[in-house]
């Protein structure tokens, strides 16, 4: 046998699940992107498609599949919701397979919500409503739930019905959802999803009902007929646009505009007249602006004229203003030619805002070369505000180089200084850095600082770094607020190649240009520069001058720069130690460190400031040493604070981070401080933080800090590290559950609840390894799990792990089946062991098995199964807790409420069987003769006839656990 | 309506010889050219109303300077809280159409939940309104389209509210958005790019705002119109996971984490990609079977575009070394870790991208779209939608950017609109 095993691992992926078992998962896994979109290129609509039908075709349940429907059906409710599309689409073609029996066998057990036994068909409707893509499955779906729809008892199920039959309805469903049509509950679902049909009988259905039907079924008909646009519809439509109720008018009205017709112009203008052309309840005016809107599409050019220009001459109040626009776009687009004239007039008609709307709508037509020019007459004689937004209508329509020369770089010289602003910003937007030369003239001349921001902000659309030349060649001349807003711009676009001339106005006697100069020297400089700059720092004697140039320094450092900073720290130790904080090099270090202790004044204070502000983690111990002596209690707060600030920083490892500040936590005694280290050590994983925090929720003082750390610890972090698990962070997480506060508790509370949601839903986690009783050694009872790993086991290792002693299943995302098998084989034996289930839980104990093959059938199984979950209300007796499967059904109730331990023992010698279950015999039996005359479940058992095999635990999908597994072999 | 002053008008005048005397032309110039000292705020003369005066409509209260004139809310309580607030300044409304019937509001904000987005858009618009509306812009791509026209038809300014494409620190990038569109526009990363948004870069959203399957129907509290708070949205039993906060885990009226989060960061990455005016061509899923009606988690969204480029939702923060971006020529990591040394230093020297108006009391003056406004509000949010549906449907589809459907897929085109509960319509 060990030979045939050894050829299986050879030629079968076992880190899955059962030999047999379909590979899908891990092809369609993300796990590997790349591999997976090149797989699926967007031009391979149905490549997907087809690699689940291949593949489900492979599934052994298919191939081998002796189950009833009802089981079926059954068996996949609970693995749903799937975890996974490849899952959701195998369960689908599950489904579908099962065909109108199966699929009615789900919508009867859809229950009004609220019914906790309802939840796993309604995911098996929602499956079979969204993952439906070919026409012949939709037609099965939608015959039952038509079926369904004429069965259901609540107006809720029906609702829902009628909502899923809109996805996959045809015309087929009109006549079973016309009777909704005038249902006082469910018209709105059953119009909302005749509509979304929309064949032409759903029209003429939906028509026909309209004379007759209540108000408010009324008026969503009128609403479906617009939205369908259903012309011969009009007639019965139109009599609503007087009716007197005002809901129904509008609607009317505006299912009248949306269809467009000639035929009902009159109606609606005179509507909208009526109410004159404001807004009402009715919508008249907007309905006729919506009918503008439908006869433009149409291209009816006269008839939007005669409406448009109805409207204009109705709407001379400032409150009517949007309809009046709306009005002049229809006209400028019936008759471009002619609305110009208009516009240019209409401009001054109400405010500036409107002024602005009436550009826009100018703007559309620009394109007409008779137009354009009429425009450009316009702006040739307008003034101030107006000529500029005309200029900006202008060059928004034109970005040609042609015109920018022609039009928009005379205009930088025009009297109209919002003219010229509109000229920069137009020219900037071109991109085109040839016209850098015409905004630097433009900001050399300007003298308001207006014009001059727009101006720089123009130069920083056109400069890089391969023109910055031309502002430095204009820096000598230039008036002192252009000078500052070269500056800026050199520096925003690091000119190193300008630094001479940007420093050289350092000495400016203008006090602004020289500040501005000051300022721009760190995004300017270069390593080249840094003699200059110390030059200047031992010359400066103000304390902004001396950090821009300090700053300038840092920002320039090199390797060259060591020996210079060296002798230049000789030479004025205060002014250079803060550059040190910022060198690679470790005597900068040292240097810092004796100017603290031994300097005094100002060369200590500064010392100290480089020691908090230094750029690597070099200085933490220096900062600790600092906190820890007495005699430099001045110094406390701020090492302290830099100290957990560097701490925090540093690329250390969590484990030197958390020693370093377990150090800092025994030099401070302060609350705040304490609190501060905690805050520090929530930034760090792994238990070990998560005991050191742990411990403080118990100080009053200290429980806000620690069990937000706490939370931080143990929860999966943004940047993908896993959460903690485990007894011990249960604890912890359920302590800080309840003693957070603060602004965000709230959703941190949802956070840890999510979490420990997601943990193994029991207090009792962590087993004793187990150890054989002095009895069971006697007998000789052998340990079959060691409590440590699974090495006397074969089969899937994924989905089974080991967990605080125990074995756990966790089925993986993509696959919800495995199983493990001992890796000796039994034939007679008495196997004892525990389990715990969660709800709905369902595995089994294989024995007599062969490694492949569903064991249920070719071996036998003892089911293992909360057969208190409410999907199993129906199950046949050969399929409760404990019986062989299909074969001799076990007594029911004796299993433990879920969560809690159960013991069983199963006892096998040649065909004879006993289970006992917490004590209590639950199945006792002779296999053969159970089945002499046919199993229970009417399938072929050739597992019967073996008597020796594997013995396993057959994953379903379910999340269980088991431990305690010892054995007695029998047959020795 | 009857012959009230016209304030909006006046308003505006009053605003713009105020401003005409301080700084001359505003009107197309970029507000941040005239802003700084001496830029007189807009704020006393334009006028606001809420509508949604819960969690995210009180943050309104303090928008932009805009004096408050109204609120409305279908719950009582939060509607007397938001008076309270305002001071007892503010008139309140249960029915927003009475509120976009006052003639002294010039500017809408709607924070109510996304199914009424949409609607409300239009029916200000239809008001002479200008609009300043919460994220997700609405909750179907269909919805969005008529937003679009109806701003057109009438005139009206719109501002959505996300702002990540203008100002802020940009999500785990350390800096504004602007050095990323600059990249982007110089090419130094070469082209198509990849943008990957995951813990790393941001929320941790997929735990948030999952809905609850099962729910038992519970009486409708004393206090809130629960018809008119579900509007147009299909009519289901109350409960109180259903609305106020936990609304989002419902497909009716938002998308959970995906609806309610989504905009904020994938809106400044169609801007940084120059995908203003289109929409991805392809979306693919990775994500447990969802409910019908509770929105569930999901794990990878990948959204391409039609010349290769890619915005990938890593919900499972699953590629701890995937780059914010990455083109064929260098990646960029959080915190503007980049394979190109020095590229903050690199992207100083390029040119600057256009100004964006990035106040909507400007935007509404100078009747210029605001940088977020309905065109691209709309293209961000149907990438969102695109996620949404293709997460429903548990496959990959294909979507024409021009039609604005989905190729050959009548189930996720059956989604692009969701019929109306009376007596709504948009």
């Amino acid at each position: 046998m060990h030979a045939h095993i050894s050829s299986i691992f050879a030629t079968h992926d076992f880190s899955r699940g059962q030999a047999h078992h379909n590979p899908t998962p891990r092809l369609q896994s993300w796990a590997n992107p790349i591999k997976l979109t090149n797989f699926i290129k967007p031009t391979n609509l149905g490549a997907l498609a087809i690699l689940i039908l291949f593949l489900s075709n492979l599934h052994p349940l298919s191939a081998q599949d002796q189950r009833s429907t009802k089981t079926k059906i059954a068996d996949l409710l609970a693995t749903l919701p799937s975890t996974s599309n490849p899952e959701a689409e195998r369960s689908f073609a599950e489904l579908i397979r099962t065909g109108e029996e199966g699929i009615n066998l789900i919508t009867e057990q859809v229950q009004a919500s609220g019914q906790a036994s309802g939840i796993a068909p309604r995911y098996a409707v929602s499956l079979l409503t969204h993952y439906a893509k070919r026409a012949e499955d939709k037609s099965l779906i939608e015959k039952a739930y038509l079926q369904a729809l004429a069965k259901a008892k609540t107006t809720e199920t029906k609702a829902y019905f009628i909502s899923n039959i809109r996805l996959v309805g045809s015309n087929l469903s009109l006549a079973p959802l016309t009777p909704f049509i005038t249902d006082a509950d469910l018209f709105a679902p059953a119009i909302g999803a005749l509509v979304t049909i929309g064949t032409s009988d759903v029209k003429q259905a939906l028509t026909s009902a309209l004379p007759t039907a209540p108000a408010n079924v009324q008026n969503r008909l009128i609403e479906a007929l617009g939205e369908l646009k259903h012309k011969p519809a009009i007639a019965a439509i139109l009599p609503f646009a007087s009716n007197k109720n005002i809901g129904l008018q509008k609607q009317a009205l505006w299912t009248l505009a949306l269809m467009g017709e000639s035929s009902v112009s009159n109606t609606l203008l005179e509507k909208a007249k009526a109410v004159g052309f404001k807004n009402d309840p009715t919508e008249a005016s907007n309905a006729l602006v919506e009918y503008l809107n439908q006869i433009r599409q149409k291209g009816n050019t006269v008839l939007v004229g005669t409406l448009s220009k109805a409207i204009l001459t109705g709407t001379l109040a400032a409150d009517q203003q949007h309809f009046r626009l709306a009005a002049l776009k229809s006209l400028a687009w019936s008759n471009v030619a002619a609305t110009a004239k208009l516009l240019i007039a209409e401009q001054t008609r109400f405010d500036d805002g409107y002024r602005l709307e009436i550009l826009k709508i100018a703007s559309l037509s620009l394109q007409n070369p008779a137009v354009k020019m009429q425009w450009e007459a316009a702006y040739k004689k307008a003034k101030g505000d107006a000529q500029a937004d005309i200029l900006a209508m202008l060059a928004k329509a034109q970005t040609e180089n042609a015109y920018i020369e022609a039009q928009l770089v005379p205009a930088l010289n025009s009297t109209n200084s919002a003219v010229r602003m509109v000229a920069a910003d137009a020219i900037a937007r071109s991109k085109n850095k040839k016209f850098a030369p015409a905004i630097l003239g433009y900001l050399t001349k300007a003298t308001d600082e207006k014009e001059i921001k727009a101006a720089q902000l123009a130069l920083l659309q056109l400069v890089d770094k391969d023109n910055t030349n031309l502002l430095a060649a204009k820096l000598g001349t230039a008036a002192s607020a252009a000078k500052i807003a070269l500056i800026q711009v050199l520096s925003d676009r690091r000119a190193v190649n300008q630094f001479d001339d940007v420093a050289a106005l350092c000495k400016s006697t203008d006090a602004q240009v020289q500040n501005a100069a000051f300022q721009a020297l760190s995004n300017l400089s270069s390593g080249k520069k840094i003699p200059d700059l110390l030059n200047m720092l031992f010359a400066a004697e103000k304390e902004p001058e001396i950090k821009s140039i300090q700053s300038a320094i840092v920002s320039a450092l090199d390797a060259n720069a060591t020996s210079l900073i060296a002798d230049a720290y000789q030479r004025d130790k205060t002014k250079v130690i803060p550059i040190l904080a910022f060198m690679e090099d470790k005597s900068a270090l040292e240097k810092a460190k004796a100017s603290f202790t031994q300097g005094t004044g100002k060369e200590k204070e500064a010392a100290l400031a480089a020691l908090c502000n230094w750029n690597n983690s070099d200085a933490i111990r220096t900062l600790l040493g600092i906190r820890q002596d007495a005699a430099s209690t001045a110094y406390h707060d701020r090492a302290f604070s830099a100290l957990i600030n560097q701490i925090n920083k540093s690329n250390w490892s969590d484990d030197d981070k958390l020693a370093m500040l377990q150090e800092s936590m025994l030099a401070v005694s302060s609350k705040q401080d304490q609190s501060t280290v905690i805050r520090g050590m929530g930034r760090l994983r792994g238990l070990p933080a998560l005991m050191s925090v742990n411990r403080y929720q118990d100080n009053p003082d200290l429980s806000a800090a620690a069990s937000r750390s706490v939370m931080q610890i143990a929860l999966p972090t943004a940047d993908a590290k896993p959460g903690l698990t485990g007894s011990i962070v249960r604890n912890a997480l359920e302590r800080a559950r309840t003693t957070l506060s603060g602004p965000d508790s709230q959703y941190e509370r949802i956070d840890i609840e999510t979490y420990l949601a997601t943990l193994p839903p029991s207090s009792l986690e962590v087993s004793k390894p187990y150890e054989l009783s002095v009895e069971e050694t006697q007998q000789g009872f052998e340990i079959l799990f060691n409590s440590k790993n699974l090495d006397n086991w074969v089969g899937n290792k994924t989905d089974y792990v080991v967990e605080d002693n125990n074995i756990a299943i966790y089925p993986t995302a993509a696959q919800n089946r495995g199983n493990l098998y001992t890796a000796k084989e039994f034939s007679d034996f008495t196997y004892r062991f525990e389990f715990q289930l969660t709800p709905g839980a369902n595995n089994g104990l294989g024995i007599h098995a062969p490694l492949e093959g569903d064991a249920a059938y070719v071996g036998k199984e003892i089911q293992i199964l909360d057969n208190t979950a409410p999907i199993y209300a129906k199950l046949e007796p050969y399929q409760y807790h404990g019986s062989v499967y299909g074969v001799i059904p076990a007594k029911r109730d004796f299993l433990k409420p879920v969560g809690e331990w159960n013991q069983e023992e199963v006892y096998v010698v040649g065909d004879f069987i006993r289970v006992t279950l917490n004590g209590t015999v639950i199945l006792e039996g002779d296999m053969n003769l159970a089945s002499k005359n046919g199993t229970m479940d009417h399938k072929d058992h050739p597992g019967l006839k073996r008597n020796k095999g594997h013995i396993g635990f057959l994953g379903h999908g379910s999340v269980l656990k088991f431990r305690n597994i010892r054995i007695k072999d029998l047959s020795k | 309506m009857n012959q009230k002053k016209n304030t909006i008008s006046h308003s505006r005048r009053n605003f713009i010889k105020n401003s005409a005397l301080a700084l001359g032309a505003f009107a197309i110039v970029p507000r941040h050219v005239l802003g700084g000292k001496g830029f007189l705020a807009p704020s006393d003369t334009l006028t606001k109303g809420i509508i949604g005066v819960g969690g995210m409509g009180r943050g309104h209260f303090g928008y932009e300077g805009t004096k408050l004139l109204a609120v409305c809310d279908v719950d009582k309580n939060h509607l007397k809280q938001a008076i309270d607030l305002s001071g007892g300044q503010a008139r309140g409304y249960s029915d927003f159409r009475e509120l976009l019937a006052q003639p002294d509001i010039d500017i809408v904000h709607i924070a109510t939940p996304p199914h009424w987005h949409g609607i409300m858009s239009v029916m200000a618009a239809q008001a002479g309104k200008d609009v300043w509306c919460e994220k997700p812009m609405t909750r179907t791509i269909g919805e969005g389209k008529r937003v679009i026209e109806a701003m057109e038809q009438y005139g009206r300014m719109f501002r959505l509210n996300t702002w990540f494409r203008f100002t802020d620190n940009f999500y785990g990038m350390n800096t504004t958005v602007k050095p990323l569109k600059k990249v982007v526009e110089s090419g130094i990363l070469g082209w198509p790019l990849t943008v990957t948004i995951s813990g790393f870069t941001g929320f941790n959203w997929k735990f948030y705002w999952v809905g609850k399957t099962n729910l038992e129907p519970t009486p409708v509290p004393a206090e809130l119109d629960y018809d008119m708070w579900l509007g147009p949205a299909p009519y289901k039993p109350y409960h109180p996971h259903r609305v106020h906060g936990t609304f989002r885990g419902y497909w009716d009226y938002d998308g959970g984490g995906l609806g309610d989060m989504g905009q904020h960061y994938i809106d400044p990455v169609q801007y940084i990609l120059g995908k203003d005016n289109t929409s991805p061509v392809r979306v693919d899923i990775d994500c447990p079977q969802q409910h019908d009606d509770a929105v569930g988690t999901w794990r990878r969204i990948e959204f391409t575009y039609a010349d290769g480029c890619k915005i990938i939702l890593d919900g499972e923060n699953k590629d701890t070394n995937a780059a914010y971006i990455e083109g064929p020529n260098g990646k960029i990591f959080r915190g503007f870790k980049s394979t190109i040394p020095n590229i903050l230093q690199a992207i100083d020297t390029f040119p600057d991208p256009a100004p964006q108006v990035t106040s909507f009391s400007e935007s509404v003056v100078s009747r210029q779209k605001f940088g977020l406004n309905e065109l691209n509000g709309h293209r961000s949010c149907t990438v969102v939608n695109m996620g949404k549906i293709a997460l429903q449907l548990g496959r990959s589809l294909n979507f024409d950017p021009v039609k604005q459907e989905f190729i050959n897929d009548e189930a996720a085109n059956r989604l692009i609109n969701q019929p109306m509960r009376g007596p709504w319509k948009i």
